[in-house]
């Protein structure tokens, strides 16, 4: 039993069948996404509204009269059958562009979309130089000054 | 009496700190020895100072000393004891002198720990950056945060007491004091780098020498976090945890280039390479630290910790301005002749490994800290205010977590050097099939969603790496192979997974409800009975409490309330939380009854899975532990990784090994 | 101790490898970046000290209609011509009963002389809480009650009491968050007609 763990044909099957599990799962997960309430809706928009009184916490979280008076704006034209962006907007509209918790992609707010983007692109572009030059350069050797240095070390521990 | 006495002890702090900035200044710029040793003299002397003004705040506080402007500002007759004790650092002043008592016992260890070689100029430069800190958080006391300002009190006054969400929970006693020995532990490696780079002396032997308070300072911050997370989740009734809050974000900034850190020093201490990286990483630490407490401190961000109304911000952004030229200075002048020459062979090793985690970590803190002040630059750019909310954050960090669980899982099987694609297949086979299968499950019983149930897979992936690692160690070493830093470190990744599960699934699958019950009704939320019984007031010692009693599933009855303190206008909402290994039942107040017997509007939020985000919290700390536990001290030429002869032949050598220089001494 | 290599021979070991001096650059430009955020941090404000503008000012008034608590059906757009001042309330908030004494003699000043009228909106108030608070504290004019709070929504009312001003030509003029006095209502109406003139 305990070879036939560690047998090469063991491990091909085993890599065989956790892709398929893998697989199977996402699929599964992508077939059946739960159909999405009108609850849930105001919900997920509730919590990408600031509540305008409230120190850091959305529309969804806080309890106060007017985080509780969107809710029940945000429910109305949900109910109306508006679509999410719409509903943002309006609410917007009204409270300020202060009140999106999600900055909009465009304009100066989109900056803070795409600066993140661009640096782990910069870092990555940076990483793929530097083993570009470290394939090119053969592997330093020591120096008889390095030697040294590491007699010396050897002698004093 | 306490004023006087307080005073005088941060007058020590400042004079002992700044003589002693000036004697070991002098001393390196002279080359004397002699002046090099009083370090240890002046940084006792300035923790003599730092304890006298502490004794003398806790006395004040104690005895309630209204003529001391701190305690007649936070300080009441009402306040419970242990409260009592926790209001120094519920306010800017107190927490700045308890930064700096904190700071000045760091100081005193290190002081101490290098006694024997305190005039050598590399401890000499890192006691005088310290010194130099030191002094910088007493002048603030003499200052702009000056905790013992005398006042003049009418007969038979009373303070207000501490601000009252922080008189709600005893978590809010130990939160503070482990974050800031978290900060102010950062300080340490801090001086180190500091000290490198002044001397141009890159050896790495401080680095080993301070690697187990830069792991101490690791864990308290990682314990600091996740005590304040619980902490809002106990106290501020909106049923979360973490909500991409200033303070929050400047706490979490410093953790993750730390976390960065303790992983790419792994890679200059085997190879020597990321000198300048590593340095870079520790004064990033440092900075994020003072520029996260400008932000929090001086107002210029809302946030629930905000001090406004004092004009510290100006010294701190000063400071963090100073810090920040020295450093970068520093690098600049020194950087490029302190690089090591060394390569990277291939992506696919221990060091690609790490090198991929510091791009996310960078990647992270950098998100971080752009979605904390991208409202201040937008506002210098445009008058249109505009708002980067938890829904950012979620966005852009849910990959980057993504990622970093994907990485624990394959990282720590990688070999240094060079992998072989048959030594990956051999050795992460177990730990795919723990992802795999804990996928399936999870899909299986219904959970739906990319991002959650990809944490979920990754988590056993990286759980399973992990074990295997834990697993591999005990088998050959005994309970050896739990301690040290790789084995240590295996524990942590178990908390980290075990707070990503949390994480994922308290994020995603909530099930939340507001409505009204009248009097003895009952209503199920997510297959939780929940029966409202009534109302009943309550007068305490400190404050006036509605409590709501609340039966959950026929059981114990729990008592959500809100509670007016005198001296603050609004009511405090406490929640109530039903803990349970598989969910919590948050119960939280919306609106009490308006007469007698009416109706009261009640929030019930239940949330999967949290218990283990502390839980997990618990395993970081005590992986932590065992990865500073005093093992053999190992020659620097051993390996570190946990290579099982008979599973994995390092393929063979290609050219003689030769020790490299590496934390020898 | 006496291993660490001298800075010289590192540097050699640094030229040898013939890399750019790129910890240099990095360092400049990373002290450019944080130069430029500690200016912008340095100027920035407190954030208490920022007052958030009303996205209404200058707008037309949003529909401001309904029953009122006395059962009658009312719109600020009977007032059309006069100055209007739309404030919200709610029993439970204590400015709003102290602002209750100034509003009482601004109404009924300008009862009198026909100028502005004032409506008051309910916000997050039940009914017959806010029919209580007006039989105890009087007050003549109309009430629309709201109980859905869609009014305060669209209005942009962030907590009570806060009043809006529209002129005689329906746009809104001016925001007053919080408490106001009756002498604040009177200096907007001059401020307003002074401009206008």
């Amino acid at each position: 039993m305990r070879s036939f763990l560690r047998s090469t044909r063991f491990r091909r099957g085993s890599w065989l069948v956790i892709v398929a599990l893998v697989v199977v799962a996402l699929v599964r997960n992508g077939v059946d996404e739960r159909p999405t309430t009108n609850e849930d809706r105001v919900r997920s928009i509730a919590s990408t509204m600031k509540c305008p009184v409230c120190r850091s916490q959305s529309v969804a979280d806080s309890d106060v009269a007017a985080a509780r008076a969107i809710r029940v704006e945000i429910a109305r034209r949900v109910g109306a059958g508006e679509s999410d962006d719409q509903i943002r907007d309006a609410i917007a509209d009204t409270y300020g562009e202060g009140v999106q918790l999600t900055p909009r992609a465009g304009g100066l707010a989109g900056l803070v979309w795409i600066l993140p983007v661009v640096a782990v692109v910069v870092a990555l572009a940076a990483l793929s130089a530097a083993f570009a030059r470290w394939r090119r350069t053969s592997p330093t050797s020591a120096t008889e000054a390095d030697r040294a240095l590491v007699d010396d070390a050897l002698q004093h521990r | 009496m306490n004023s006087v006495l307080g005073t005088s002890g941060v007058v020590l702090g400042v004079t002992a700190s700044l003589l002693g900035v000036v004697t070991l200044a002098v001393g390196l710029r002279r080359g004397r020895a002699d002046l090099l040793r009083t370090g240890w003299s002046y940084s006792l002397l300035v923790l003599l100072g730092a304890i006298v003004s502490v004794v003398a705040m806790q006395r004040a506080l104690i005895t309630r000393d209204f003529s001391v402007a701190f305690v007649h500002d936070h300080g009441s007759s009402r306040t419970p004891p242990l409260f009592n004790v926790a209001t120094m650092w519920s306010a800017l002043e107190g927490s700045i002198l308890l930064w700096a008592l904190i700071l000045a016992g760091f100081t005193v260890h290190i002081a101490r720990k290098f006694r024997q070689r305190l005039s050598d100029p590399l401890v000499g430069w890192a006691l005088l950056t310290m010194l130099v800190v030191c002094a910088f958080f007493f002048l603030l006391m003499l200052g702009p945060a000056n905790p013992f300002t005398s006042v003049t009190v009418p007969a038979g006054y009373d303070g207000p007491g501490p601000n009252p969400l922080l008189q709600e929970h005893i978590l809010m006693a130990v939160h503070p004091p482990m974050l800031y020995l978290g900060y102010v532990g950062f300080t340490v490696p801090f001086a180190f780098a500091v000290a490198a780079l002044a001397t141009g002396r890159l050896g790495e032997g401080w680095l080993i020498e301070t690697r187990r308070a830069t792991l101490m300072a690791w864990g308290f911050l990682t314990i600091g976090i996740i005590l304040g997370a619980w902490w809002s989740y106990e106290v501020l009734g909106w049923g979360g945890y973490w909500g991409w809050d200033p303070v929050e974000n400047a706490s979490l900034l410093p953790w993750i280039t730390g976390t960065a850190y303790l992983h790419s020093v792994m890679v200059q201490e085997r190879r020597g390479m990321l000198r300048v990286w590593n340095l870079s990483l520790l004064c990033a630490t440092f900075s994020l630290t003072i520029l996260g407490t400008f932000l929090t401190r001086s107002g210029v961000l809302e946030s629930v910790h905000a001090f406004s109304d004092s004009d510290i911000g100006a010294w701190l952004l000063t400071f963090f301005g100073l810090t920040v030229a020295v450093t970068l200075g520093l690098i600049g002048w020194r950087g490029d002749r302190l690089r090591s020459p060394g390569r990277i062979d291939s992506p696919l090793s221990r060091e690609g490994a790490f090198l991929a985690n510091n791009v996310l970590f960078a990647g992270f803190a950098f998100v971080v800290l752009l979605g904390t002040v991208f409202p201040l630059l937008a506002e210098v750019v445009q008058d249109r205010p505009v708002t980067v909310g938890p829904p950012y954050f979620d966005r852009m960090t849910i990959p980057i977590g993504i990622a970093l669980l994907f990485l624990m899982a394959v990282a720590p099987v990688l070999p240094w050097r060079k992998a072989s694609s048959e030594l990956l297949s051999q050795r992460l086979v177990w730990p795919a099939w723990g992802g795999a299968l804990t996928l399936f499950a999870v899909v299986t019983i219904g959970a739906r969603g990319l991002a959650p149930i990809l944490a979920f897979g990754l988590a056993g992936f990286a759980g399973g790496a992990a074990l295997r690692q834990v697993a591999l160690a005990t088998r050959r070493q005994g309970w050896r192979g739990l301690v040290g830093r790789t084995n240590g470190g295996m524990i942590v990744h178990l908390g980290v997974v075990i707070v990503a599960v949390a994480i994922a699934a308290s994020g995603s699958y909530v099930t939340e409800s507001e409505a009204r019950y009248a009097p003895g009704e009952t209503r199920v939320v997510g297959g939780h009975e929940i029966t409202y019984l009534g109302t009943r007031e309550v007068q305490e010692r400190n404050r006036l409490a509605t409590k709501v009693s609340v039966r959950v599933d026929g059981g114990k009855v729990y008592e959500p309330s809100l509670s007016q303190y005198p001296g603050f206008g609004s009511l405090i909402g406490t929640p109530s939380v039903k803990t349970g290994l598989q969910e919590d039942v948050f119960l939280s107040i919306s609106r009490l009854p308006q007469q007698e017997g009416g109706e009261v509007t009640l929030r019930v939020i239940i949330e999967p899975l949290a218990l283990w985000l502390w839980i997990g919290g618990g395993v970081m700390a005590f992986g932590t532990v065992l990865a500073a536990w005093p093992g053999k001290r190992r020659r620097p030429t051993d390996p570190t990784s946990a290579p099982v002869a008979e599973e994995d032949p390092e393929p063979p050598a290609a050219e003689p090994r030769r020790p490299e220089p590496v934390g020898v001494r | 101790m006496s291993t660490e290599a001298p800075a010289a021979e590192v540097a050699e070991a640094a030229e040898r490898a013939g890399s750019p001096r790129i910890s240099l650059i990095a360092a400049a430009v990373l002290a450019v970046v944080v130069a430029l955020l500690v200016a912008v941090l340095a100027s920035s404000d407190p954030q208490t000290e920022r007052q958030t503008q009303s996205p209404l000012l200058g707008r037309l008034a949003p529909p401001t209609e309904g029953r009122t608590l006395d059962g009658q059906e009312v719109s600020i757009d009977d007032y059309r011509g006069r100055w209007v001042f739309v404030n919200f309330f709610a029993s439970w908030c204590i400015p709003c009963q102290t602002e209750h004494r100034q509003l009482r003699a601004f109404d009924e000043a300008h009862r009198r002389s026909g100028d502005a009228a004032l409506v008051g909106v309910t916000y997050d108030n039940d009914t017959d809480e806010a029919r209580a608070f007006f039989e105890e504290r009087g007050g003549e004019w109309p009430v629309i009650d709201d109980p859905t709070n869609s009014i305060g929504v669209a209005y942009g009312v962030a907590r009570v009491p806060e009043t809006f001003v529209i002129a005689p030509d329906g746009t809104v003029v001016h925001r007053f968050p919080g408490e106001v006095t009756r002498k604040q209502l009177d200096e907007v109406i001059q401020l307003y007609e002074e401009r206008a003139a």
